[in-house]
């Protein structure tokens, strides 16, 4: 049965997290989440995000957040990568597991997926 | 919102948005509302005349025995995703229903957590999903009997 007491404990567990947290936001990944991004499937694509990035530690370098309609519905989910001093990053027709590929190749290890990018997707 | 502001409110060109000239949002509302008999009205408190006091609340009315009423859809979905996307916001959802009710406030959550823990957290997003979904259980058993 949850209850609110369980916050405190919770709150507990991340205390030494919460430190590391506070991070530079080097890099902003933004997920598509109007109606036609919801529409095609982006709450599963935003949840692996979430996830993926704090499981790989990157929670103080990557900060993952919403955004309203792009203006390109036909190809939703979208995510952007935003990273300064970088050209911005725009993948299309996104799923979860390819959520999971992005964060290991281009969050982790500096390479953008193109095969995932718009300008691959005519 | 000013009152001419308020006149115009549900007309799709009458938007605050700066990337485009319409805003669906109330517009579409309003038209789900009337079309199973219902209706919105918008109330609104400027704050040029109500300083201290100032806010707007939309009020809709759904016949729910109309053919044309929508399901209700995944809310857990929907409110995790509002208090995900704006953790600095307060919300306060509550679902009330025969046999039961469903409630969620974020100022009692904030209390909970104390300083410096952000709601979109994937520690506390995950909680408040399951919170959610555990009130929800006794709703959607209640309508699988139905």
């Amino acid at each position: 049965m949850k209850s609110l007491a369980e916050l405190a404990a919770i709150r507990e567990q991340m205390k030494d997290k919460i430190v590391l947290r506070e991070g530079s936001g080097d890099v902003r990944v933004v997920v598509g989440m109007a109606t036609c991004g919801i529409a095609a499937g982006a709450r599963p694509v935003l949840g692996a995000f979430v996830e993926g990035v704090a499981k790989a530690g990157l929670s103080g370098k990557v900060t993952v957040s919403q955004t309203g309609c792009i203006g390109v519905c036909r190809l939703e989910p979208i995510v952007e990568v935003f990273e300064a001093g970088k050209e911005k990053v725009t993948y299309v027709k996104m799923t979860a597991e390819k959520a999971n590929r992005v964060i290991e190749e281009h969050l982790k290890g500096g390479k953008v997926v193109s095969e995932y990018t718009i300008g691959n997707a005519e | 919102m000013p009152p001419d502001t308020v006149a115009t409110v549900t007309d799709p060109f009458t938007t605050s948005r700066t990337t485009r000239k319409v805003g669906m949002g109330l517009p579409l509302f309003k038209l789900a509302a009337e079309q199973t008999g219902g209706n919105i009205s918008v109330e609104s408190r400027w704050e040029k005349d109500f300083p201290e006091n100032h806010g707007t609340t939309v009020y809709a009315l759904f016949y729910r025995d109309h053919i044309d009423f929508p399901p209700l859809g995944d809310m857990v979905s929907t409110v995790v995703t509002l208090i995900q996307g704006s953790p600095d916001r307060d919300f306060h959802y509550e679902h009330d229903f025969d046999g039961g009710q469903v409630v969620l406030d974020t100022t009692e959550i904030r209390n909970a957590l104390g300083e410096g823990v952000p709601l979109s957290s994937p520690e506390i997003v995950s909680w408040i999903a399951d919170y959610l979904k555990e009130q929800y259980a006794v709703y959607n058993n209640k309508n699988k009997q139905d």
